[in-house]
């Protein structure tokens, strides 16, 4: 990757990260599950309680700039126990690289193509991730401020067009559910949509020149816990109590959608932005996962014409950016992953609501928070060292 | 047949990359290229025929379920 | 006095010692390039250059100088290229008749030609040229070639005159309210035009020569001070590196110098209109023109020109709005519309509305073929029928309407081999691509991949198709600029003349895609009514 400076700016940072959590906004069915009708309040809590990990990735950014968090694990945790760590990150980005994309098998599956075997939905959308990745994932970041206005667009136009069959009375009784199912909803809110973020730390080296980090991650958030809260307003209001049983409470309500009985099955448009919306984020999360298997097995630095992928130069006068060369191991590793990730759908959910907050939360706190203490100890250490 | 299938796509994978590597005599991303690319072909014959494959999220919940307890309760 | 002398005596000595050098030049040791001084030996080379050619002309005649001592000169064209007027009015008739010509050096037989050039020859466009393979490149431009016995140099004089078709109105482009001149296959008609439209010496014109057999002439034209001097080297440095035989059309020269040839979409924009050419020009873009050809190119290009056109500034801004949407909206018909008509019949039944569900099932009930293969069949055949058209010589494409739409249309259907909705959404597709001109090859091609994504997986198919689609667009260049600028990366500032024009008046910037140097146009201030005219009270 012999990249003296990318071009990924702030402004497409912040969108790529509101992207990246409307995936997961559109499937938010289980926070309702947890918290019922005050599941609107999570996502206010959830952005509040997601600042300090905002605030960890950023610090650890900081004092190594210009390096993913592959190479900052290297750094400060030495060769051998930063592979390691490195290792469990990477596991972290497969399973959930693996877990979204069977995700999305299960929805076309299910609304879309009932008669299509899910390993072919799987399989053509991991092409689509690996042609974008072939592109560079710098153009998807560049693609990013489109693909935000689609999908904002798309919740807004929806919840316009649901407002007549709101019933706000659904919202009631508020906050009289016991505080440990608010815990569950806010732990669960900080840690599946907001902490993913992880993975574009893995993006940092390709970022311009100073730019910032914590404002557009901060930014972000905010903004996608705004839609956030709407959606799963939109939702509560509009299904009642309908919400907790349905699966997908987004696209139940967007059934009630009916125009002067012409446009009535707006859930397709619905679909459409889920699948573009799961290619952005699969695609990089496939991207962290294959760049860091090359950091981790490679004994050259990153900077060396030995680390470049020649599969997708074909029929390039001038390729722009180079990908990791293990991306089609990688992307065939992850698609079968996706299929034997869980054996039916009701194991997924309960993975998603009960276990999956604290296995997302050691990735996401955890190990950052213990990179920086040793980092900081180290770097004390040193520094005793010297002036002794 | 989907055997044959797995088969025909991890050759078509490797002769997008290995010639590439052989040419410019880059044996240790050889060997690597070709450990991922064995076990991962294994994996997915596994998968294509059939055979069931321990997931290791099963293996991940087990852990924090059981052995740490950190669970919440399903609503 | 005695130092005067001296001094004379000096500058008589260096000048004979420069004629001699001339003469020992001249007459000295022969190289196989560089003329000699003798007459016949250069009209022998020239003529074995052009062994077996009839059409070129050597007119040998001799005019007298001062003395009485008749000089020999030959004057080499080839036929058909020169203005012949030029050559007997200005070139022979001055040399013949009149009496009063050069003066001999000291050394006989060396003929001063700059002399004769600065004196007698009552052409503008006169070069001093020396060896073989200038003489040569002079008489295939159209020049006519001047050799005196006696003189190593020889004169290359402009008599350029050659038939060209006249300069008429653009059949590939239309205009409603713009100009309608278009361009000619002259390169220096071409320039000139662009001259005419931009009145600023700040306006550059240089050429390159490019092309092992043809000796193509190339232009490239850019506006010092707007454009990227790096943009403008980087043109002159693809085009030195194109090592080819034959530069017939622009076309090829696109094809050498562009980034990545494996798109459909063309990231090299021409133009057969000189306004419009004359407007990227402004906007800090570099024109490339090739003598032959009745196109000019710009460098850079984005995606979203190929949904402009010139006459979009010349209308009133909000039609021009209108007219830019209804080009996207024409756009994505021509790439989803068979695709979605198979996804959505195929697959997702369910989507139609009810009646229309109906007629649509009556229409295909006894097609034997599935809705793939009916779209894809009259896919072909409209292909077919659209190549036929430009192909077919004038008399006959009449046959052309009446086959397509009795035949195709009408007797395909009710023999029950296509549906009626199968036509008409070939129909639509085909019109819509004809609205946006410049993608439409690129367009055509790729509904063909759309359409089997749609055929195999429906509308998810069609979703993750176009968002290939999408990927490989955004990660295209075009000379280094973005080629979904200023979509992706968004760029708020340049959003004004993508899918809607605003007013001239709020178009004070130039756009950045192309990283101008000059950002600000020149304010276009309305224009301040004075206050005392009785036209302006309606103005407060």
């Amino acid at each position: 990757m012999k990249l003296e400076q990318g071009s990924i700016s702030t402004k497409d940072l912040m969108i790529g990260i509101i992207c990246f959590i409307q995936a997961t906004v559109l499937r938010s069915g289980y926070i309702v599950g947890i918290t019922r009708q005050d599941s609107w309040a999570m996502a206010v809590t959830g952005f509040l309680f997601s600042l300090p990990l905002v605030f960890i990735y950023a610090a650890l950014l900081k004092k190594h700039p210009g390096k993913n968090l592959i190479e900052i694990d290297d750094i400060i945790f030495g060769p051998v126990l930063g592979k390691i760590i490195s290792v469990l990150y990477l596991f972290f980005f497969a399973s959930l690289a693996a877990l979204n994309a069977r995700d999305l098998g299960n929805f076309v599956a299910d609304y879309m193509m009932p008669e299509t075997p899910i390993t072919v939905i799987i399989l053509i959308f991991m092409i689509g991730c690996v042609y974008t990745l072939c592109k560079g994932i710098e153009n998807l970041m560049h693609l990013s401020a489109i693909l935000a206005i689609l999908s904002i667009g798309a919740i807004v136009i929806n919840f316009i067009l649901v407002l007549r069959d709101i019933q706000p009375w659904f919202l009631k009784p508020l906050f009289q559910l016991e505080p440990m199912r608010y815990v569950q909803g806010t732990v669960s809110v900080v840690t599946v949509p907001m902490g993913e973020i992880l993975a574009f730390t893995m993006l940092m080296p390709l970022l311009e020149k100073d730019t910032k980090i914590v404002k557009p991650m901060v930014l972000g958030l905010l903004f996608s816990a705004v839609t956030i809260g709407i959606v799963i307003l939109r939702d509560i209001v509009t299904l009642g109590p309908l919400a907790e049983i349905v699966s997908l409470p987004s696209f139940e309500s967007v059934r009630y959608v009916s125009i002067s009985g012409i446009l009535t099955r707006m859930e397709s448009v619905y679909a459409v932005v889920l699948v573009i919306l799961f290619l952005f984020k699969v695609s990089i999360l496939l991207y962290a996962f294959a760049l860091g298997l090359t950091e981790i097995l490679s004994r050259n630095p990153r900077h060396s014409a030995d680390s470049e992928g020649q599969s997708c130069k074909a029929g390039y006068f001038k390729s722009q950016k180079s990908h990791p060369p293990l991306l089609f191991i990688c992307a065939a590793l992850i698609y079968f992953y996706s299929l034997f990730v869980f054996e039916s759908v009701m194991e997924n959910v309960n993975w998603g609501a009960t276990t999956a907050p604290f296995f997302a939360l050691t990735f996401e706190f955890l190990l950052p928070v213990v990179s920086l203490l040793v980092a900081f100890l180290r770097g004390n250490g040193r520094a005793k060292e010297v002036q002794s | 047949m989907n055997l044959l299938l797995v088969c025909i796509a991890f050759i078509c994978i490797a002769a997008l990359e290995v010639p590439y590597m052989v040419k410019n005599k880059q044996w240790y991303s050889l060997t690597v290229y070709s450990v991922l690319l064995v076990s991962v072909f294994v994996l997915g014959a596994l998968v294509a025929s059939g055979i069931k494959v321990p997931s290791p999220i099963k293996a991940a919940q087990a852990f924090y379920k059981d052995i740490l307890g950190l669970s919440f309760k399903s609503p | 006095m005695h130092f005067i002398i001296k001094l004379i005596r000096l500058f008589k000595e260096q000048h004979a010692r420069k004629i001699k050098r001339d003469y020992e030049m001249c007459f000295g040791e022969e190289s196989p390039q560089i003329l000699s001084g003798k007459l016949k030996k250069n009209i022998d080379s020239i003529k074995a250059r052009f062994e077996g050619s009839s059409d070129l002309i050597i007119r040998e005649f001799s005019f007298s100088e001062k003395k009485g001592r008749e000089v020999n000169a030959v004057l080499i064209f080839l036929d058909g290229m020169v203005n012949m007027p030029i050559i007997n009015d200005n070139i022979i008739k001055p040399l013949m008749h009149d009496k009063s010509i050069i003066q001999a050096g000291k050394i006989s037989g060396a003929v001063n030609i700059e002399d004769i050039r600065d004196k007698f020859l009552t052409v503008g466009d006169v070069k001093t040229v020396y060896t073989y393979n200038e003489v040569i490149e002079a008489c295939l431009s159209g020049n006519a070639v001047f050799m005196a016995d006696g003189s190593c140099k020889a004169l290359d004089i402009g008599a350029k005159g050659w038939d060209k078709r006249a300069v008429t109105e653009p059949t590939s482009e239309t205009a409603l309210r713009g100009p309608r001149e278009g361009f000619t296959e002259s390169l220096r008609t071409n320039t000139t035009m662009i001259r005419r439209k931009i009145k600023d010496p700040a306006l550059k014109i240089t050429d390159t020569v490019i092309g092992k057999r043809t000796h193509t002439q190339i232009s490239i034209l850019y506006i010092e001070g707007i454009a990227d001097p790096e943009l403008v080297r980087e043109v002159e440095q693809r085009l030195k590196n194109i090592d080819t035989d034959s530069i017939l059309a622009t076309g090829y020269v696109e094809q050498y110098i562009e980034d990545s040839s494996f798109t459909v979409f063309s990231t090299i924009w021409s133009s057969e209109k000189p306004d419009a050419v004359a407007g990227k020009l402004l906007e800090g873009r570099v024109a490339i023109a090739v003598d032959g050809a009745p196109f000019v190119m710009t460098v850079p290009m984005l995606f979203i020109e190929n949904f402009q056109n010139a006459e979009d500034y010349i209308i009133r801004s909000h039609f021009a709005t209108a007219m830019r949407l209804l080009r996207l909206t024409a756009f994505f018909i021509s790439l989803f519309a068979p695709a979605l008509y198979i996804a959505l019949t195929t697959y997702h039944q369910e989507l139609i509305p009810t009646t229309l569900l109906f007629t649509m099932a009556a229409s295909s009930e006894g097609v034997p073929f599935p809705a793939a293969v009916e779209m894809s069949l009259m896919m072909i055949i409209f292909e077919i029928l659209r190549e036929a058209g430009i192909r077919m010589p004038r008399p006959v494409g009449q046959t052309i309407s009446i086959v397509g739409a009795l035949v195709m249309g009408e007797a395909a259907v009710n023999a029950g081999i296509v549906g009626a909705p199968v036509v008409i959404v070939v129909a639509i597709t085909a019109v819509s691509s004809f609205a946006i001109p410049f993608a439409a090859d690129g367009v055509s091609l790729l509904g063909w991949f759309l359409l089997i994504m749609a055929s195999t997986m429906g509308s998810f198919g069609i979703t993750v198709g176009a968002f290939m689609i999408l990927m490989h667009l955004t990660s295209l260049r075009s000379f280094g600029a973005y080629y979904m600028a200023p979509l992706a990366p968004f760029q708020r500032y340049d959003l004004k003349d993508t899918a809607v024009r605003v007013p001239l008046r709020a178009m004070n910037t130039r756009p950045q895609a192309t990283k101008p140097q000059d950002l600000k146009r020149e304010s276009a201030q309305p224009p301040q009514p004075s206050n005392a005219s009785k036209y302006n009270r309606s103005r407060k």
